[in-house]
């Protein structure tokens, strides 16, 4: 056991942390800021090949690790940078690679090809062709994947409008699903379950990652907030009653960092069943950590976190966000229960 | 990066395994004290003599300078086992390694790795527990004709651990008295045969006797007998608190693991019915005991590169003792009536449960301490 960052992923988080420092979102963007504002970043990506990072070289990725991509993930969310790497970086590309289509692989990594994912209406995970949907994280998107009844890959072209989504730093578009059914099918073979399983760790573990880079900001900035306010002639930092929240909030960002990391490394080295257990744990632990630890943020801020201003609500929205996607902690706890306690009659679960 | 036993350590913990198999204690531990002691003693000696302990102390004071990973494969094997824990020695060891004159490490290592001398530890006070620096146990130095200098040692400890059984006792005590309270502390090792201390038994809210209080009435102890230098001894204190964490942290988070593990395999059997939500419940406990131990693993390898247990140690206290408590509760509910109807099955799991947010630092302290020196606020 040697559970340690060596020094090429310490190079991927300070690479990392350069292009999110350059690319850092500085104010809340209008609705109308938020479809436009990542050309700049998403160039930079491609460039240090972060974009189709975890997609095999053989099928026109980068070949990185969950863990790398993990650790990508965190710095852009630090610095709440609104460009989609979630889905289209790095869960398109996956469901590409899976599906053996190399070519649309290189041409995301190579910046031409923008697709995202359609999930469906209650953001639980990939969107089934026929029902309600949505294009999620599609900035700029051209099309978005999801899969036929029979697990295929399909894909269909974005047209909808951006829906008024909580997160400031992402793009959901609507989509019309109805007409859904005679999607062109990208693959003829279904993703095995397999596939899915180890398409889900990835996609539990980026979303706990994406957590991880907001708390880190939230915490970081609480502190460096209550280090200077002054209230009672003295540093508010110095009151134990803030002193504790802060700590409360530093262990639930490290207790999440320790979960995403083992998530991670699960992702490529564990069996599929296992490595998406791994990752409802920390999307699932991470998401109640995430809740807690914006809240801190904005009650340690004070007023000013209520202001549209201030960035504490961009924090809050994001991870709001997430936690309603792809399943929120009760919908893991529950699978984590089928997993170990074995799955029970619908008759006896209601 | 590697959750996973390598080679060598896949091959220690298969070889563990089958010494465990062949020479674990076939009965239960005994609930009567002084049984349940000598029971434990005489484990701890096997454990010694099969070479199981101080596997990651220095080779050159009778350690096997093995990695920190063994000792977290052994306190975790241990743990999942259900077997008595390791002898709580660690801060022990390491202060006389890291403190102790050669004479001292000579004189008092074999006989600690060994397990043939039982110590103790007094830190706490009545009136010195979370505020330890300002504990009140006093040596003052005295000079007599034609022997060496002794310190006569009058005060009062709490909540030390076996005291009744032990030999020595590194006790940190007040010498020097013109100085600010933390610069005044030393640290004393002491014969538990010396005329003038005086051991009663504890008796915890769940009925055991493990700890006891110690009364010092002009005590004399060697000068000779100081570990470090008069005045250190709140710097050695403070250096032996972070050995509690790490590997020893990984024993009692298999442990919690060994109780939720028992309480789903009745679930799974169908012995115990329970609910959607207990079935949520179960699952979050697992969530909150999978980050303490990922935690766990992750602190420990940070350690692998030598660098001394710091402050962060306080974050895994707080987790551990979110996990404790959460799976207290947890078992509390789901076994409902039969938790009540009997007061073993699962009382005093609760009680210790409660006890993880007060011993070794309570909960408050860690918070201050996280606050402080991981964060960087400014002290009040």
């Amino acid at each position: 056991m040697d559970v340690r960052l060596n020094d090429e992923h310490a190079l991927v988080q300070q690479t990392a942390a350069r292009l999110a420092a350059d690319h850092a979102l500085l104010v809340a963007p209008t609705d109308h800021e938020r479809a436009e504002s990542d050309d700049g970043a998403w160039s930079a990506l491609r460039d240090t090949d972060f974009l189709a990072m975890h997609a095999p070289e053989d099928q026109g990725g980068a070949g990185a690790s969950a863990l790398d991509v993990a650790l990508v993930a965190e710095q852009l969310a630090a610095r709440l940078c609104p460009v989609p790497f979630v889905a289209q970086a790095i869960l398109g590309p996956e469901l590409l690679a899976l599906s053996g289509l190399g070519e649309l692989v290189a041409g995301v990594a190579s910046g031409s090809q923008r697709v995202a994912l359609a999930l469906d209406a209650n953001l639980n995970g990939i969107a089934r062709v026929g029902e309600p949907a949505v294009a999620w994280d599609s900035a700029h998107a051209t099309h978005a994947l999801l899969l036929d009844e029979a697990d295929r890959l399909c894909w269909f072209e974005i047209t909808g409008d951006a829906l008024p989504v909580l997160d400031r730093t992402r793009v959901v578009r609507a989509i019309d699903a109805s007409g859904s059914v005679n999607l062109p099918r990208l693959a003829d073979v279904a993703m095995s379950a397999d596939d899915r399983a180890r398409f889900d760790a990835l996609a539990y573990t980026v979303i706990a990652a994406d957590l991880v880079g907001v708390m880190a900001s939230a915490v970081d900035s609480a502190v460096s907030y209550v280090r200077d306010r002054e209230q009672f002639g003295v540093v508010v930092g110095t009151f134990q009653a803030v002193q504790h929240l802060a700590a409360d909030a530093a262990v639930f960002l490290e207790g999440s960092r320790s979960s995403m990391w083992h998530a991670a490394w699960a992702v490529d080295a564990l069996a599929p069943n296992e490595a998406r257990l791994a990752a409802r744990q920390a999307k699932a632990y991470c998401s109640r950590a995430a809740r807690q630890v914006v809240e801190i943020s904005v009650q340690l801020h004070g007023g000013i976190a209520i202001t549209w201003e201030h960035l504490a609500h961009v924090r809050v929205r994001r991870a709001l966000f997430l936690v309603a996607s792809f399943g929120d902690e009760r919908a893991h706890l529950r699978a984590i229960a089928d997993a170990r306690l074995g799955e029970v009659p619908a008759e006896v679960a209601h | 990066m590697d959750y996973r036993d390598n080679a060598d350590e896949a091959q220690f913990r298969a070889e563990l395994r089958s010494w465990l198999a062949e020479h674990a204690p076939a009965d239960p531990p005994p609930r009567d004290a002084d049984e349940r002691m000598e029971y434990n003693h005489q484990w701890h000696l096997a454990l010694a003599q099969g070479g199981w302990l101080g596997l990651s102390f220095p080779v050159e004071y009778g350690g096997q300078g093995r990695s920190l990973i063994y000792d977290a494969i052994l306190n975790d094997e241990l743990g999942v086992a259900g077997l008595p824990s390791v002898p709580a020695i660690n801060h022990i060891t390491n202060a006389i390694r890291l403190f102790g004159t050669e004479e001292q490490k000579r004189a008092h290592l074999p006989g600690l790795l060994s397990c043939t001398v039982l110590w103790c530890q007094g830190f706490s006070e009545p009136n010195a527990g979370s505020d330890l620096s300002s504990l009140r146990t006093r040596g003052v130095r005295v000079a007599e004709a034609g022997s060496p200098d002794v310190y006569r040692v009058d005060g009062q400890k709490i909540w030390t651990s076996e005291a009744v059984w032990a030999q020595w006792c590194l006790l940190l005590l007040r010498t020097e008295f013109d100085v600010p309270a933390h610069r005044g502390l030393s640290m004393l090792m002491v014969p538990m045969d010396t005329p003038g201390i005086e051991c009663r038994p504890i008796v915890t809210s769940y009925g055991s006797s493990e700890f006891a209080e110690v009364f010092f009435t002009d005590a004399a102890v060697p000068a000779a007998n100081m570990l470090g230098q008069p005045g250190q001894g709140w710097a050695i204190a403070m250096q032996l608190l972070g050995f509690e964490r790490g590997p020893a942290d990984m024993g009692w988070t298999a442990r919690l693991e060994r109780t939720l593990t028992m309480l789903e395999t009745r679930v799974r059997s169908g012995e115990l019915a329970v609910s959607p939500s207990q079935r949520e419940a179960l699952a979050g406990a697992w969530v909150e005991l999978q980050t303490l131990k990922l935690h766990v693993q992750r602190s420990t390898g940070a350690r692998l590169d030598g660098h001394a247990p710091g402050p962060e140690g306080s974050i895994d206290k707080l987790l551990m003792t979110n996990a404790d408590q959460l799976l207290g509760h947890v078992v509390l509910d789901v076994l409902g009536a039969e938790a009540v109807l009997d007061d073993v099955a699962a009382f005093p799991g609760y009680v210790w449960s409660r006890a993880q947010s007060i011993f070794g630092g309570t909960q408050q302290i860690q918070r201050n301490i996280v606050a402080q020196r991981v964060l960087g606020l400014p002290r009040p």
